[in-house]
């Protein structure tokens, strides 16, 4: 429980760092290299990259949490089990 | 619990069927978009995530508000994995969102009234889980949670109507209610078929994690009956060694 709550609590304070950091990031002054080189991302053939990420990040999340509580249903399922005979053990032992 | 796994693998099959169909029709079937360029294609995957993440804040809200009023268990565990759930899509949204952002408005976030009540909705549903972590164990945590759940749900409406509330720099909505549209069928299609996708894959992910509580739960109990009897136990040995006058 105190790993899961450590976790959440890091996420967050990395989402809050990440917003602070692009927050900054769009106020810097554009220089002509950085505005021209914008330019060329925002042109529609080149931001197939931005596409790809994107979907691979959203296939990634979903794959991974998935993942993540089916192997912890699967543990539970276990421990449910150990649980259950243990209890019968001791009814019939006593 | 075994019966329902051959069940659950034809879902997570079909799930993967449907998204496969979305990923054709995305990439292949829907022409591209005359002004955004291919990126526009973005659309047809951070609509449907943003649609689910508010949906997700409304179900936390009636999980939380039935439980406060049947003090039921299973409404809580409804709400805790709708807020787990709403985490996840909530996180998505902000980073397509973010990454979309980037060759469109060359930022990559900007502090727009639909970004911004978005994030804050994140914050809640973050919120929620670590008041679960932290709080004691049992009602009381639960109760509270509700409460949050509850607060949180007034940023739902406000997503959605940021863009008529303020000047935003976000697009207006192009589905729903007082939608402002002008897609074509290929892309209104899509955008169909992508939205299926992802509530089939997030109703998946929450049914799972609804199972998940639910056996949490009964580890619990469990655990709680095993204790209780070694507890009685250890009292009747004690009971026996002092009426066998050894103590």
């Amino acid at each position: 429980m105190k790993i899961r709550a450590g976790a959440a609590l890091v996420i967050a304070l990395m989402a809050l760092v990440a917003t602070a950091a692009m927050a900054m990031a769009s106020g810097e002054p554009q220089t002509s290299e950085v505005a021209r080189a914008a330019q060329q991302e925002t042109n529609p053939n080149t931001n197939l990259g931005y596409l790809f990420a994107i979907y691979a990040i959203t296939w990634a999340g979903f794959f991974a949490y998935i993942f993540l509580i089916s192997r912890r249903q699967r543990e539970l399922e276990r421990e449910i089990k150990q649980l259950r005979q243990m209890l019968e053990d001791r009814g019939r032992a006593a | 619990m075994r019966g329902t796994v051959p069940g659950r693998s034809i879902w997570l099959a079909a799930n993967a069927a449907l998204m496969a169909i979305t990923l054709w029709m995305i990439f292949i079937w829907v022409p591209t978009e005359a002004n955004l360029g291919v990126i526009q294609r973005a659309l047809y995957f951070h609509v449907p995530i943003a649609i689910i993440s508010l949906v997700a804040v409304v179900l936390v809200a009636i999980g939380s508000v039935t439980y406060l009023v049947t003090n039921r268990a299973r409404w809580d565990w409804f709400a805790h994995a709708s807020a787990e759930t709403g985490v996840l899509v909530g996180a998505l949204t902000l980073i397509t969102g973010s990454i979309w952002a980037r060759p469109i408005w060359n930022v990559w976030w900007t502090w727009d009234a639909k970004l911004t009540t978005t994030l804050i909705l994140w914050f809640i549903f973050v919120g929620y889980l670590m008041l679960r972590a932290y709080a004691p164990a049992g009602g009381q945590g639960a109760r509270l949670a509700a409460i949050v759940g509850i607060i949180g749900a007034i940023d739902a409406p406000i997503i959605y109507f940021a863009a008529d509330l303020w000047r935003t720099a976000h697009p207006g909505r192009i589905a729903g209610p007082g939608a402002e549209g002008s897609m074509t069928s290929e892309m209104g299609w899509t955008l169909l078929v992508s939205m299926i996708a992802i509530v089939s894959a997030y109703s998946y992910m929450l049914v799972e994690r609804y199972r998940v509580r639910r056996a949490e739960a009964a580890v619990e109990a469990l655990s709680r009956d095993a204790s209780l009897i070694s507890a009685r136990g250890a009292s009747a040995s004690r009971a026996d060694v002092l009426a066998a006058g050894r103590v």
